[in-house]
């Protein structure tokens, strides 16, 4: 009869219970208002960098 | 130019520097060498490199000088194929190499030379008169060396003996077959080949694989590179870039310790007034990765920063610039207003990073979401455990004193750097995390610990997932003062855990 292999589990401790400090994830510890605050300043990144002028593209550099 | 002059003596020779006069001659001695080739025989700015060159070596306390002549470099060979073979006079298919050692050496030395002569790095010279240094690894000044962020490790074979140095590449463009955009690209690329994230590419290869359809003129001689050239030539050779306008710069989310944008002046050029431009180099050098700059006309790189505490207002950061025109490792004092050596860099208008084709994420999105994610653990910590150690890092954002520093690193460097840096609970768990190839951390600095010179002056960070989306930077960790938390890829999350509440040492490369 084969015996069952034995594998160890990771040998990392489990967290501390402690209440009021356990998360959903990282962004559950946004409200409301910061998201949308920072979804808007992301927005506003992109466009920033959307708009690098064409004049930049064609500038001869020697 | 004489070829069996420019090849003698064979193989080489070593020289005493141990006097003004004789460094003097040896600068003598190759410009009259050089200018033999040069119309007019007078050599002009175009020595200024080399003459920078041998300013370093001298600062580095160099006492002697191996020349190896008839030198194949990879570098000049290339241009010589494409292009001075094709010439109807032809200089000589072969370069120079001088290393430079502390150590006074004697002639007898040269097949046995000591280890410990002080190895201070090497300077390649192709017989070209118009732009005679190439590929050069100098030892930075003793004074800057702090200041240069970007140096990578490369070994020189000096008659079969083999010596290591660290050093920020440097060539000088030729003036005819590559100019001074090209060389900027090669320094980068060259970089990233000495860290094994790119394979090598010569010098040549930069000029031959311009795209003519993204410039003007003719490629041979040539005029320069547009900004589009220099971007496609990089995104060719596995460095895709991130761009930056300077008159269009992003800003970082508001937050504690998030400076405000600066207040435009116009009509002057942002180049003139926009501070982000210091914060934006910033965080590549923090990674060490070099930033290539340019005006209207020139292109050049920073290599390193140093910052300078002042007791009002922000602190002022001093760049270190490589200027093909002008040589290595030179102050940049002021951004806003860049005249130097003769020259009036300033306005700044593009920024060009070239970056590992895995770091697909920006910085500032990542610092913005760090800035927002870090104080609301540190209040969460704190509203659940009263009288906390993650009550500092609040304390700190009530007092202005709290700051951001971002860099990007491979994952496993960072998880090697962290030994001597963090408590072993905070190298356990970052060590057995799973995380991107390419992590940008965002530091929270405790400002007035590092003015007053304390190297422990991280109250925690925040790592975030390199190939995230610069709409949703995804934290793979989160640390505060005493607590830890970490969100693997599967959505779970590993925490609390509890840490040291002690500030550590800064991460990435140089002083925070």
């Amino acid at each position: 009869m084969n015996k069952k292999r034995v594998v160890s589990s990771t040998p990392l401790p489990k967290p501390t219970e402690i209440k009021g400090l356990r998360l959903d994830g990282a962004f559950s510890l946004l409200s409301d208002d910061q998201r949308d605050k920072l979804d808007k300043a992301f927005e506003e990144d992109r466009k920033t960098r959307r708009q690098a002028e064409a004049k930049s593209a064609t500038l001869r550099l020697g | 130019m004489d070829v069996a002059a420019w090849e003698s003596p064979d193989p080489g020779e070593v020289r005493v520097l141990g006097s003004q006069a004789d460094w003097d001659q040896l600068a003598s001695e190759y410009e009259n060498l050089l200018a033999e080739n040069l119309p007019g025989g007078r050599m002009g700015p175009h020595m200024r490199p080399f003459r920078r060159c041998l300013e370093v070596a001298q600062e580095g306390g160099a006492s002697s000088v191996v020349v190896e002549t008839r030198y194949i470099d990879v570098d000049y060979r290339s241009e010589f194929s494409a292009h001075y073979s094709r010439s109807f006079r032809t200089p000589p298919a072969t370069a120079r190499r001088l290393h430079f050692f502390r150590a006074p050496l004697r002639p007898e030395q040269l097949w046995d030379l000591p280890t410990d002569a002080g190895y201070l790095g090497y300077m390649v010279l192709r017989p070209v008169p118009l732009g005679p240094v190439g590929r050069t690894m100098l030892r930075p000044p003793p004074g800057m060396e702090p200041a240069v962020r970007t140096m990578v490790t490369d070994y020189a074979t000096v008659f079969g003996q083999r010596f290591e140095i660290a050093a920020v590449p440097f060539m000088q463009q030729d003036a005819q077959f590559d100019r001074c955009a090209h060389a900027a690209a090669w320094v980068c690329h060259y970089t990233a080949f000495r860290r094994q994230e790119v394979s090598r590419r010569s010098m040549g290869a930069f000029s031959l694989s311009a795209d003519p359809s993204l410039g003007f003129g003719r490629p041979v001689p040539s005029d320069g590179l547009t900004v589009l050239q220099l971007l496609e030539i990089l995104r060719l050779f596995d460095l895709p870039c991130q761009f930056y306008d300077i008159e269009n710069l992003p800003s970082v989310a508001p937050g504690p310790g998030t400076p405000p944008d600066p207040a435009p002046q116009r009509p002057d050029p942002a180049g003139m007034w926009d501070t982000r431009i210091i914060s934006i180099c910033c965080r590549y050098l923090n990674s060490g990765v070099p930033v290539l700059v340019g005006n209207e006309e020139h292109a050049w790189v920073l290599c390193g920063y140093q910052r300078h505490a002042r007791a009002s207002g922000s602190d002022w950061i001093r760049f270190v610039r490589h200027d093909d025109q002008r040589g290595p490792y030179l102050w940049v004092d002021d951004v806003l207003n860049d005249v130097a050596g003769g020259y009036t860099y300033s306005p700044w208008r593009w920024l060009i990073v070239p970056l590992p084709d895995k770091l697909w994420l920006v910085p500032e999105p990542a610092e913005g979401m760090a800035a927002a994610l870090l104080p609301s653990l540190a209040q969460r910590v704190v509203s659940a455990v009263p009288g906390s150690a993650a009550q500092t890092l609040l304390d700190k954002a009530a007092r202005g004193e709290l700051r951001w520093r971002t860099y990007a690193r491979l994952a496993n460097d960072f998880k090697a750097e962290l030994v001597g840096r963090v408590d072993p609970i905070v190298l356990r768990e970052y060590r057995m995390a799973r995380l991107s190839r390419f992590v940008w951390v965002v530091e929270a600095i405790d400002r007035a610990g590092r003015q007053s010179g304390s190297q422990d002056v991280v109250l925690g960070e925040a790592v975030f997932d390199g190939t995230s989306n610069g709409l949703r930077p995804q934290p793979m960790a989160l640390r505060v003062p005493g607590v830890i938390y970490l969100f693997p890829p599967d959505g779970s999350v590993r925490g609390p855990l509890i840490c040291s509440p002690d500030s550590s040492r800064s991460g990435g490369v140089g002083p925070a």
